[in-house]
């Protein structure tokens, strides 16, 4: 049910669903997270990743909680919720299934 | 389950927007805290670490904004704001919303008047079942006097032929002579009536509310006498009793029963209120082909075309023409829709007052945009500081279309009333009745217009500010002074573009009005042919049961007419079966005597008209040749007089005096004795016809006209006494002076001139105001220019050519646009009007050099201001 999005937008979604699967995250954390998993390569740039994350939350994928940061602030956690899990494994999937598909294409020709 | 809480998350954000902003603030500052501490790890002094930081998000508020949008709740919060604060900008400059909101609403008002009326008169469907689909079907002969209609059998021939209706009916012409006298248990009443075939309220679609309608039984000649009411003519006559159905009444003189009551309001057709069915022709009335009394409805089939029915019908005609050559050769057929036979001609002239309340809207929304684009030029560094608050170009857009939309929406519940009063006003002012118009109101289709009107005004007159005080950026207009944001060249070329559209367009609407008021002086100067002074004119009924002969009608008006004429105050008195401008004619064929046998299939056509002994002389027809009627004359029936265009017609180059002619279907043939002069009988503006007189025997319906030596509305009551002291049974109606018939005659022209004349006015203010309007903020803007140029030494009268100039040759780069628009539009009026060609060079001469000098005037005034401008203080001023 989500609106279609460029890839650069629909990326940064499933970035972040993932990013917060495991744990509830804050913002920061999220952006820093996602730049030291893929070792640098990928930079959020941080005026798009709080509309995201708020569009996020509008759309029910993500709900935000406010909580103690590891410095002890207040700070607005975001967590998977369960619609979200759902959304995050169908968009993995077809992630998986469309840069295979890339790769095979680049492979070939 | 996902939407309710998607249903909390944005109502959450609507009515708890304190928490939810201070969330949004604390999330914020959570950021930069970390990428400033990151930033200070990094080495970096804190004042930059945070610039840095800053740098990085792309501005705090306009992420902040981009998080409000994609909560979603900013559409519904912000339309809210932006009508608030549109409000509060109307209070801060009321002088601005006054002129604004009045000027829009003076267009918009016309606008929804005009369409009011051609609402109610043209797009209404008639109140009939399926009326889209309802034809009007006629016959006529090309070049002949007479509106035509069709024959029974005709009627009877088609109905059984064609395929392409669904259903047809006929009904008898409603027109001179179709009255009749009901005598009921409350009053005797005088009512149009009509004999309609059983088809005719089926084709309608209306059953009778009371009671029933027409039986088979109906139809066959020799059936019961019975009839049909309105609930006007059942109120008045029977006093509205139920019990009335089922009773006979005296229709006429003949017992007649009512066998129902038609549902309020039906009067079809024209003021009809009693209905009889066909079997009171008789059979000889059934099988009558000479005399095309009857008009004919069809309703087409569903996807048949008007053009298809037309041409199956002339195709049946045709063959009816090769059967009986003597009587159905030369009748063609025209079909049209039934609206079109009852709303008349008035489309074209309702048309025009379309456009040019369109027109007028256009000049208003022009003067609007062009006080809009002067306040956006002052209001450019509010717009740059939003901006650089974080409003995205699309907000501020919606922001300055709402406070328009604020502006077009007061001015639409002004225009409200204004388009009320003003149609009222219109109408009672020049006694205009159209057919089916009504007054004002605001019903669903003047409400979904004028919210059209709303959405393109807004659009037209909003979006151009709009854009032009968003597209600026941060910098410019908050760096430097208030007028470098937007280049003078590309305003003055804005407000220059506006001038000249306004020009052109008032100079349409102009030649319009001017048109229209030659044409109407023009009309109302046209000799009637008769002297419509002091003139009282009525119609009364004998009903038949008391008068069943016409010697006993004869008698009756002799000794009324002789009363009358010795009443104090009357100079003469005559009887007329019809007079001129009542919109009641008649009209007979003739023959000219002198063949073996009369071939009547041949015969020409001309008005005809029974008159008294004092007729010509009551209305003040000149004699032109010969003499008039005398009392022998009457008796004898022997005699006819004609007017001058039919001498000139059938006789010309010759003396008709003494001639022999054959009328009707009498066998006496009728010497002329006289000829007339033409009075025009249908309108003003029709060219006088073939008419002529016989002598006025015993009538039924008469018209009676009196030349009275004082006020003649002030003898109405005396006569009406004098007719009932005579015969308490014989009704007086359609009582008014003939200058009232006159005035009643020329009404729509007076309505059509009224109007136009009151949107060119109006265009001509407007325009004046945009004019002076461009002009004086233009020389504002150019003071310091003026001022070097007098610190120069410029002359106070070059700095006059200098403004009156650039104005001017705005204007005329306007006029010579608007004369040829006008030259391409007025052809489009030309049918509405009177011996002014639709180009007449003098009138688009004439308010060509009003435009100039009004608009010469309002150039002038800031070139004056421009003249005085203190150099020393101009300098200063920046």
């Amino acid at each position: 049910m989500s609106k279609p999005t460029d890839l650069v937008q629909g990326t940064l979604a499933l970035l972040i669903l993932k990013t917060v699967a495991n744990q509830p995250m804050h913002g920061w954390a999220i952006g820093q997270r996602i730049q030291q998993v893929s070792k640098n390569v990928l930079q959020v740039n941080q005026g798009a990743l709080y509309p995201a994350l708020h569009r996020l939350e509008q759309q029910g994928w993500i709900r935000a909680e406010w909580g103690n940061s590891e410095n002890n602030r207040r700070a607005k956690f975001y967590s998977l919720t369960r619609a979200g899990k759902n959304f995050l494994e169908r968009e993995e999937e077809n992630w998986q299934r469309l840069s295979a598909a890339i790769g095979l294409v680049l492979k070939t020709v | 389950m996902r939407w309710v809480g998607t249903i909390w998350f944005r109502l959450r954000s609507l009515f708890q927007r304190s928490a939810v902003e201070r969330e949004l603030d604390d999330e914020m500052r959570f950021h930069l805290d970390h990428a400033i501490e990151q930033n200070i790890t990094r080495g970096m002094a804190p004042e930059e670490a945070r610039r840095k930081a800053l740098i990085e998000l792309g501005g705090a508020e306009q992420v902040k904004e981009e998080c409000r949008d994609a909560r979603g709740w900013n559409l519904v919060e912000d339309t809210w704001r932006d009508v608030c604060f549109g409000a509060r900008m109307m209070r801060k400059s009321p002088g601005f919303t006054v002129v604004a909101v009045l000027t829009l609403a003076l267009g918009t008002g016309a606008n929804a008047a005009i369409f009011s009326v051609v609402e109610s008169v043209l797009l209404r469907p008639l109140p009939f079942k399926n009326a889209h689909r309802l034809v009007d079907l006629t016959e006529y002969r090309p070049g002949a006097v007479d509106r035509g209609g069709v024959s029974f059998p005709d009627y009877l021939a088609w109905k059984q032929q064609n395929t392409v209706f669904e259903e047809t009916a006929a009904y008898f012409l409603v027109n001179a002579s179709n009255d009749v006298v009901l005598g009921g248990p409350v009053s005797t009443v005088r009512a149009r009536y009509s004999t309609v075939t059983n088809s005719f309220f089926q084709i309608l679609g209306v059953q009778p509310a009371l009671g029933h309608g027409f039986s088979a039984s109906d139809e066959v000649p020799g059936g019961r006498k019975v009839f049909l009411a309105s609930n006007a003519v059942w109120r008045s006559a029977l006093g509205g009793d139920p019990r009335a159905i089922g009773k006979a009444y005296l229709l006429d003189g003949e017992n007649y029963t009512l066998i129902g009551v038609m549902p309020p309001g039906f009067d079809f057709p024209k003021g009809c209120g009693i209905w009889v069915p066909t079997s009171t022709l008789g059979e000889s009335g059934l099988h009558d082909r000479i005399s095309h009394a009857v008009r004919v409805l069809g309703r087409l089939r569903p996807g048949t075309s008007l053009a298809q029915a037309e041409a199956q019908i002339a195709t049946i005609q045709e063959r009816l023409a090769t059967s009986y050559p003597k009587t159905d050769a030369d009748w063609h057929v025209r079909a049209r829709p039934l609206l079109d036979e009852i709303v008349g001609n008035v489309r074209t002239s309702l048309f025009v007052l379309l456009g040019a309340v369109g027109f007028i809207l256009l000049i208003a929304c022009t003067n609007v945009l062009n006080l809009l684009l002067a306040r956006a030029l002052g209001r450019e560094k509010e717009f740059a500081i939003r901006s650089a608050l974080g409003a995205g170009r699309m907000r501020l857009l919606r922001q300055q279309l709402t406070e328009v939309f604020l502006i077009v929406c007061l001015s639409i519940l002004l225009a409200l009333p204004l388009a009320k009063w003003g149609l009222a006003l219109a109408v009672s002012l020049t006694s205009v009745h159209l057919p089916r118009m009504e007054s004002f109101r605001l019903n669903v289709s003047v409400l979904g217009f004028l919210l059209v009107i709303a959405a393109l005004t807004t659009i037209l007159v909003g979006l151009m500010p709009a854009l032009q005080a968003s597209r600026h950026h941060v910098h410019g207009a908050l760096g430097e002074d208030q007028y470098s944001g937007w280049s003078g060249r590309r305003s003055r070329r804005i407000l220059g573009a506006l001038v000249v559209s306004e020009v052109a367009l008032t100079l349409l609407l102009l030649c319009g009005a001017g048109l229209m008021l030659r044409s109407f002086v023009r009309l109302i100067r046209v000799n009637p042919g008769f002297q419509p002074e002091h003139l009282l004119t009525m119609k009364i009924a004998l009903p038949g049961g008391t008068y069943p002969k016409s010697e006993q009608t004869s008698a009756y008006l002799d000794r009324l007419l002789e009363r009358l004429r010795v009443l104090p105050g009357v100079r003469s008195v005559a009887a007329a079966t019809t007079l001129p401008l009542s919109g009641e004619s008649d009209w007979g064929t003739f023959l000219i005597a002198g063949g073996s046998t009369p071939d009547w299939a041949n015969a020409s056509a001309a008005s005809w008209r029974g008159v008294s002994v004092d007729y010509f002389r009551t209305l003040g027809i000149p004699l032109l040749r010969g003499r008039t009627f005398t009392r022998a004359d009457a008796k004898n029936q022997n005699a006819i007089i004609i007017n001058e265009a039919m001498a000139g017609k059938f006789w010309p180059g010759t003396d008709p005096i003494g001639q022999r002619v054959l009328i009707g279907h009498r066998s006496n043939p009728l010497e002329i004795i006289g000829i007339v002069g033409d009075a025009r009988g249908v309108g003003l503006n029709a060219k006088p016809k073939p008419e002529m007189y016989t002598a006025l025997r015993g009538f039924w319906y008469t018209f009676l006209v009196v030349r009275t030596t004082r006020e003649p509305s002030s003898m109405a009551s005396t006569v009406r006494e004098q007719v009932a002291g005579l015969d308490k049974g014989v009704p007086v109606y359609q009582i008014a002076t003939m200058d009232q018939l006159l005035g009643r005659s020329v009404a729509p022209d007076r309505f059509n001139l009224f109007l136009l004349g009151l949107f060119a006015a109006l265009a001509l203010v407007l325009a004046t105001v945009g004019i002076y309007g461009v002009l004086a903020f233009s020389v504002g803007r150019r003071t310091h220019e003026i001022g070097m140029r007098l610190a120069m030494g410029a002359h106070q009268a070059d700095i006059l050519r200098l403004v009156v100039r650039q104005g001017m040759k705005l204007v005329l780069v306007g006029i010579v646009l608007g004369i040829a628009g006008a030259l391409a539009l007025t052809r489009l009026m030309a049918s509405l009007l009177y011996g002014v060609s639709a180009t007449d060079p003098a009138t688009f001469m004439a308010v060509t050099v009003l435009l100039a000098s009004v608009a010469m005037m309002a150039c002038y005034v800031p070139a004056r201001r421009a003249m005085h401008v203190d150099p020393m203080v101009a300098l200063r001023h920046e």
